[in-house]
């Protein structure tokens, strides 16, 4: 594990080892979040901004779209100084435990479960585990790099 | 509630299009937090990148197939789903994705009907840019 995960450059992929923890990051799901994400991929289903709504939907106040869990848990790899230019994503999953709601704080952390290289590529496979304001598992994420 | 209350193998899901160019893929950068060169500077891109220029960010087409399980099920597939991709080709700046999702498998559990779908996102020139699956509870 690197002593060090307050990076000023991106890790190398030497420098990245099995079992690295990356340290809790706590992300805002902030109105203003939610507009430039929902502006970005062009959905804007009104449970998203409206509180009338949503509750005529089911949900307690406004929800956010789900692959917003994208923006925080690719925040997490700042403490490694961000990802190197040129970094790939190959793959993603993740697993949705309930609805993230706007304005919830929500922490993650990572684990590198895996890394490898495969005809001439390195990959990085990284575990997130995301937790709302209520400290209930929300989101499980696991994440494919091709690490340049 | 938008979702069908009959599901059933084969069932199509509605397909989304969208028209990617640089100015949504920088707008998605923002959102993110991230100024990647290999998605926001063409110049470097295609000095450096194996893709001969810009291109976008992968989630932004599994946040499409988001839209696209939402529209046929409602929102509450957050509830308990789960959905996994891998992104096979590069979506650049002039390209129309279009989202495919078809139900291949229903079982009933004790928590409710299991759905299984297969999705993926296909270019202009139907070349397969992202493909996966996706398991929800309803």
């Amino acid at each position: 594990m690197m002593d060090n995960l307050s990076a000023e450059k991106p890790l190398t992929y030497d420098q990245i080892t099995l079992g690295m923890a990356l340290p809790e990051l706590e992300f805002e799901i902030s109105e203003e979040r939610i507009k430039k994400y929902t502006d970005a991929i062009e959905d804007f289903n009104p449970i998203y901004f409206d509180t009338e709504k949503a509750r005529a939907s089911g949900f307690t106040g406004k929800v956010a779209p789900p692959t917003i869990a994208a923006l925080f848990i690719l925040k997490i790899y700042d403490c490694l100084g961000g990802q190197p230019d040129g970094t790939i994503h190959a793959k993603q999953a993740f697993h949705f435990f309930g609805p993230v709601y706007v304005g919830e704080t929500l922490k993650t952390t990572g684990t590198v479960v895996k890394k490898h290289t495969k005809r001439g590529k390195q990959y990085i496979e990284v575990e997130t585990t995301s937790l709302n304001s209520l400290n209930d598992k929300i989101v499980l994420g696991r994440s494919t790099f091709i690490w340049p | 509630m938008n979702a069908q209350n009959r599901q059933e193998i084969g069932q199509q899901l509605p397909s989304i299009k969208m028209k990617i160019d640089q100015g949504r893929i920088d707008t998605y950068g923002e959102a993110q937090g991230e100024n990647d060169p290999i998605h926001h500077d063409q110049e470097w891109a295609q000095k450096n990148s194996m893709f001969g220029g810009t291109i976008a960010q992968g989630m932004m087409s599994m946040a499409f197939i988001s839209q696209m399980i939402t529209a046929q099920f409602g929102l509450y597939w957050v509830n308990d789903g789960v959905l996994d991709v891998t992104f096979l080709y590069p979506v650049k700046p002039g390209d129309t994705i279009s989202t495919q999702g078809q139900v291949v498998k229903i079982t009933e559990s004790t928590d409710g009907k299991r759905i299984t779908c297969a999705i993926n996102c296909t270019n202009q020139d139907d070349r397969i840019v992202l493909s996966g699956s996706i398991e929800i509870v309803v």
